[in-house]
């Protein structure tokens, strides 16, 4: 496998825990209701975008 | 009372629907809508003394709920966990009394159904998650096609793959198919053609006036070549593909003195004005512009464009066309679509290519992804919008 294959399997396996994380994280936090509505669910587009960015430059800083 | 996110695509289809009462979550929108003649509020009209009051009380519940939880970063990278265990609070903390008011302010407004235009980014997922927790119906019209790609991550693991919308209105098969395998329920599905795509149906206009408009030569081919931008909610998109495509697009094209260009970058990737530069450092002379994408496909002789995007659908529309994708990746079970890798060569013997022979039968890449272009899309959905809200 070439380094950038390599690269790019870890990328696709770091972004499902991301997922996993925020939408498990979501579902275990039923403090965070408003009358009744779990916002919480609505920051993980942003949520996704900062951890993507963080484990790249992680990952690119270990090269 | 329909609420409706901000998408300028819908105003077709909300004239249809004027007779019942609209309200958007833009005040912007709402001038669009009321500057056309149909009536409109904006969800800020609801805003009282009351729904602040609770929601400044939710945002600091909410805090102080957040400040105190000690997160698990179980299956997360050190950099990750980091982010997590610190930043979180701050992160909600500008954000909580928005997210909160916006419930009460829905509560309050109590509308019949909700419309939006995608169920991922914040607002539009939250009155979704509003319209789900209140028994709401919430049609979810894409603003665009996802499309397949050899490196896509599998089901599941992309943000795109969530639904919160309790039905969806698609483009075609493939986009059926799609919401599917991230388990919509195909008796909430509709294929209606997509309002954005009803364009497509009318007259594209003549080729030479689009060289006019774009001081280009009619007798001279004309390459036009869309870019893209960084999409960082899958990592797929924090790669270099978008600096290394035009490069090696340029390179190519340096190659071609005698063919006419039109680079159009992605109107959310403000990245014009590098394009323009690059291209002028190139020694290539390339019309550079993120707007007039139906002038610029009307004035062209074949379309390459970066990775995959929906512009390739529009394009196939004109029938006259050669499609090439570069990168690689893009369409990977279409064979009507010419992929490419970011290579100069490659990218000049495939737009030679293009522009020798005949154009590609496309009627099927059409039907697959944008169903029918009748230019009824609009009305279908309307029509559907109608029942769920009665």
């Amino acid at each position: 496998m070439s380094d950038q294959q390599a690269l790019l399997s870890d990328l696709v396996k770091a972004q499902a825990e991301h997922l996993h994380w925020l939408e498990s994280y979501s579902r275990n936090q039923p403090s965070l209701l408003v009358a009744g509505v779990d916002i919480l669910p609505m920051f993980n587009y942003e949520l996704i975008q900062y951890l993507n960015h963080v484990y790249l430059q992680e990952r690119l800083a270990q090269k | 009372m329909i609420l409706t996110s901000f998408e300028p695509h819908f105003i077709p289809l909300l004239r249809k629907l004027k007779d019942l009462e609209l309200v958007t979550l833009h005040p912007q929108f709402t001038k669009m809508l009321t500057d056309g003649d149909v009536s409109a509020k904006s969800i800020g009209d609801f805003m009282d003394g009351d729904v602040q009051s609770k929601a400044a009380e939710d945002a600091v519940r909410l805090l102080t709920a957040v400040a105190a939880t000690k997160f698990s970063a179980n299956g997360l990278s050190p950099a990750s966990s980091t982010l997590v265990g610190t930043k979180l609070p701050v992160y909600f903390y500008p954000r909580l009394m928005d997210a909160a008011m916006m419930v009460h302010v829905l509560d309050k407004a109590k509308p019949k159904l909700v419309l939006v235009h995608n169920d991922v980014e914040p607002m539009p997922r939250l009155v979704a998650l509003w319209a789900k927790a209140r028994g709401v119906p919430c049609l979810h019209v894409p603003h665009a096609i996802y499309l397949e790609h050899d490196e896509r991550t599998p089901v599941g693991t992309d943000i795109h793959d969530l639904i919160t919308a309790s039905d969806i209105a698609v483009a075609g098969p493939f986009q059926q198919e799609w919401y599917a395998e991230r388990g919509a329920d195909l008796a909430h599905m509709r294929q209606t053609g997509l309002p954005q795509f009803d364009r497509l149906a009318v007259s594209r206009g003549e080729r030479m006036m689009a060289c006019r408009l774009f001081k280009l030569s009619p007798v001279r081919p004309v390459v036009v070549y869309t870019s893209s931008w960084r999409q960082d909610t899958n990592l797929l998109g924090c790669a270099d593909a978008v600096e290394e495509s035009y490069a090696a697009f340029l390179a190519a094209a340096k190659t071609m003195p005698d063919l006419q260009y039109i680079v159009k970058t992605h109107p959310r990737g403000r990245n014009t004005d590098e394009h323009a530069k690059k291209a002028q450092e190139a020694g290539v002379q390339a019309a550079v512009t993120e707007q007039h994408l139906d002038i610029a496909l009307n004035a062209a002789d074949m379309l390459v464009n970066v990775g995959t995007s929906n512009v390739v659908l529009e394009a196939a529309t004109i029938k006259r066309l050669p499609l090439v994708c570069v990168g690689g990746g893009a369409f990977p079970n279409d064979p009507e679509v010419v992929k490419v890798k970011a290579e100069p060569v490659a990218i000049a013997q495939a737009i030679q290519n293009g522009l020798r022979n005949p154009p590609p039968e496309l009627d099927k890449l059409i039907g697959k992804y944008l169903g029918q272009i009748d230019g009824q899309a609009s009305e279908r959905v309307a029509e559907w919008a109608r029942e769920l809200h009665a």
